[in-house]
């Protein structure tokens, strides 16, 4: 459970200051899907990161499971980022000189999970976004989608209670990326995970169980997306 | 790393261990030969015409006299200049080595060893029997079969026996024996490479053996007879390591040179991995961001760039040690074998070095990771 | 009116009678456009009385007789027009156009609630559509076969206009955000 209070998050000093992120309240729960939009500068990307222990907020209390995050140190931000948090980015973000199955393994490397254990994990989580027959294939040898689906194998390495998504299908076409947001909308709805996927793709937020809008660093809207009944209707004759 | 930077910095480290592998045997030569020039038997002294560190030869009459002015108990043998125009023939083969003219007792007044044979007698020597003695290593360059017999200027002599000789065991104040040296009784030396200059037939060294004797007691051995001498010459007696003292300043000259040069090459073989390696981390800083949002903290990042480097550094050293390898052996055939101690050392400080380069390099590209900003390095362009 | 061009496309593929005119026109819309007979044979007599199609019966002794249509030379021709013919473009082509009118004369905070049921309209038209194309895509059944024309052609064709459909909903999906988002900044 995630629980943001009067987040705030300040760049800059002075006359530079930029306040990207406004007294931001906000949880978030388990088994739900939640898109975050928002025009350029709106601050979901910085909400992302702070959600992710990436960035430290300027002030305001945010409590993962009760513990408060502002707290904790350097090495035990690292160590969330590793154990509880995902990170899928529009760039993929993959090292082009390694395997898919070695740079799914990366995560592991700043855990501490014995390596005999490894390959095995790997090959679990490649099987969660269903490319496991791609593992001794280089990236360059693979599409955008396949790729994407490397990249959130990556991130679901160590089992993370929190898959963030920042504009995942921004490189990809309009097929592929309806593949990869039903596999992140899975991760939600069937492991319980908590998913956060920011984007401005229509299609992408209308697969989530909630909206959030953003707009210069505060939430302007918050709804949830229960059913898809709408009634089509055709000319008379 | 992209390739380019790894090619790049596998041949930077590559050439330093070349150039301080190099330096590095040659450095060892050379304190060996001022080990040598200081590890002398304290009863071993050289009497000789001309004072400090100018030598003048001396005829061999006049040598032969000053040793009649010296005790019987003390071993004694003159040494002659090289005859270096003399044609030496080893198994059909012109070879370049230095021809030296000494007496019966001139292994025993250095403590040299016999490895193989024995030297000539103060018999073959009255009887200028056409005998010779060679150094170790050139016994060691053309086996025993094909050093039975040499010639000289077309004329045959035996080889009767091998001396231990390598780089710098026995000393003319003109520099060192190589380890190619031919001893020739003085007599026979004499009349056979009688030909060429004046110079050749000339003494450059009385070397005797004194146990019992000091420096004081030598020289007035030496005064005391020379008084009675119409025009006597300037006869000195030295220790070993005080002959020739300028080329032992040389010397200590060459090895701080040689020092600073390695520490020059270390230094751009330093810069070379330090900027090739920034390069990188500012080229990786986007991969560098996402290691830390997957968890990374400084020291993975630093345990991952030393890592690379060490690689690196490695295949570099190994591949400096084969080129200096290859240039040693080049350099052998021009300039004569122990030019440089290229050994086991000399590799495992090349290698030793690459490693050290590597580490202490990667320490600054390994900082400028740790500052890399994940949010700012990750941002996206829409 | 639709209908009519669409029954003489399929006429020129073939002979048809009323039933399977239906048929085939239903299956085209992908079962969203249902027809009932009496539309069927509405359109048709018009169709017939403009001189598009002619009929015929075909004799059948254990059925009543049935009227076979086919295409005239003159329905051919109004096809290609018809094909050929520039749209125009409707500027108040829904409800909310006709709410937008009256926008000025409404109360600011109606209107931004009249906008923000919109918005949480289209998403829920875009989860449908998209759910819609996924399911052409992966080969649901849903597209029925029709003997009037090859099953592929009628899921690529539907494909693609429920492709179009998406992106116009996702388009006003940009805008009513971006008019939220002004609505906003006024206040």
């Amino acid at each position: 459970m995630i629980e943001l209070v009067d987040i705030t998050k300040i760049y800059g000093q002075g006359s530079n200051a930029v306040k990207a992120l406004d007294q931001i309240t906000l949880q978030l729960k388990p088994n739900e899907m939640t898109a975050v939009m928002g025009p350029s500068g709106s601050g979901k990307t910085t909400l992302l990161n702070i959600i992710g222990c990436l960035d430290s907020a300027t002030s305001g209390e945010y409590y993962l499971d009760g513990r408060e995050v502002a707290k904790l140190d350097l090495k035990a931000k690292a160590q969330l980022r590793n154990e509880v948090f995902g990170f899928v980015f529009q760039a993929f973000n993959l090292l082009p000189d390694k395997t898919v199955l070695d740079n799914v393994m990366i995560p592991f490397r700043y855990s501490c999970r014995p390596r005999r254990e490894w390959k095995q994990r790997a090959m679990t989580a490649l099987d969660q976004t269903g490319i496991a027959d791609l593992a001794d294939r280089y990236p360059d040898q693979l599409s955008g989608g396949q790729q994407q689906r490397v990249a959130i194998a990556r991130a679901l390495a160590n089992d993370p209670k929190v898959i963030l998504a920042d504009e995942p299908t921004g490189n990809l076409d309009s097929t592929t990326g309806r593949e990869i947001v039903a596999i992140l909308k899975s991760l939600a709805e069937k492991q319980g995970k908590i998913v956060v996927v920011v984007t401005h793709d229509g299609m992408v937020a209308s697969q989530a169980q909630r909206i959030l809008q953003m707009m210069d660093g505060r939430i302007i809207d918050d709804s949830k997306i229960d059913s898809d009944s709408v009634v089509f209707s055709h000319p008379s004759v | 790393m992209k390739p380019l930077y790894r090619t790049l910095l596998v041949i930077g480290i590559a050439m330093g261990v070349v150039a301080t592998s190099l330096i590095f045997g040659v450095g060892q030569v050379m304190v060996m030969h001022m080990q040598e020039r200081s590890g002398y038997d304290s009863d071993v002294y050289i009497l000789h015409h001309g004072s400090g560190n100018t030598i003048y030869g001396m005829p061999l009459d006049l040598a032969r006299e000053i040793r009649g002015w010296l005790p019987e108990d003390i071993t004694a043998s003159v040494i002659s200049s090289d005859a270096h125009d003399a044609v030496v023939r080893i198994d059909a083969e012109v070879w370049d080595a230095d021809v030296i003219g000494v007496d019966a007792d001139f292994p025993a007044v250095f403590g040299m060893d016999l490895t193989n044979g024995r030297f000539f007698t103060k018999a073959e020597q009255e009887n200028r029997r056409r005998v010779c003695v060679v150094t170790s290593d050139l016994m060691a360059l053309f086996g025993e079969d094909a050093l039975e017999l040499l010639t000289v200027n077309g004329i045959e002599y035996k080889v009767i026996g091998t001396v231990q000789g390598d780089a710098g065991t026995a000393r003319t104040p003109f520099g060192n024996y190589s380890s190619n040296t031919i001893f020739f009784p003085i007599e026979v030396w004499y009349e056979d490479f009688n030909q060429g200059e004046f110079r050749h037939r000339l003494i450059m060294q009385l070397a005797v053996h004194s146990p019992g004797y000091s420096k004081a007691d030598l020289a007035r051995f030496v005064s005391h007879n020379l008084i009675h001498m119409e025009d006597a010459p300037a006869i000195k007696v030295s220790a070993p390591n005080e002959i020739g003292y300028s080329s032992w300043v040389q010397d200590l000259l060459i090895l701080t040179g040689i020092f600073f040069v390695a520490f020059i090459v270390f230094l751009l073989a330093g810069l070379n991995i330090i900027q090739i390696a920034s390069a990188n981390v500012y080229d990786q800083q986007r991969i560098f961001g996402l290691k830390v949002a997957l968890g990374a903290l400084p020291r993975h990042l630093a345990g991952e760039i030393t890592g690379e480097i060490t690689a690196c550094a490695l295949q570099g050293g190994y591949l400096g040690i084969v080129l200096a390898g290859i240039v040693n052996t080049v350099m052998n055939q021009r300039v004569g074998q122990y030019w440089a101690a290229f050994n086991v050392f000399t590799a495992i400080a090349g290698m030793l070095l690459s490693l050290l380069v590597g580490w202490i390099t990667a320490i600054i590209p390994a900082r400028q990771a740790a500052k890399i900003d994940p949010v700012l390095v990750l941002r996206e362009e829409r | 009116m639709a209908v009519k061009h669409l029954f003489l496309t399929l006429l020129t593929q073939n002979e048809l009678h009323g039933y399977e005119l239906k048929n085939g026109f239903e299956d085209l819309a992908g079962g969203k456009w249902p027809l009932n007979f009496g539309q069927v044979y509405q359109t048709l007599s018009r169709l017939e009385r403009d001189g598009f199609i002619e009929s015929y019966e075909v004799i059948q002794t254990d059925k009543p007789d049935k009227k076979v249509y086919r295409v005239t030379e003159a329905g051919r021709k109004h096809l290609q027009d018809w094909f050929k013919a520039e749209d125009n473009w409707n500027l108040f082509f829904d409800e909310l156009a006709l709410k937008i009118m009256a926008f000025d004369l409404i109360d600011s905070e109606e209107a931004l609630t009249i906008l923000r049921s919109y918005r949480s309209f289209i998403l829920r038209v875009i989860k449908s559509l998209t759910r819609m194309l996924t399911e052409m895509q992966q080969g649901q059944p849903g597209t029925s076969t029709s003997p009037t024309g090859s099953a592929n052609a009628t899921k690529s064709s539907l494909a693609m206009l429920v492709e179009r459909n998406l992106h116009r909903a996702e388009a006003d999906l940009k805008w009513v955000t971006s008019m939220i988002e002004r609505w906003q900044k006024h206040d």
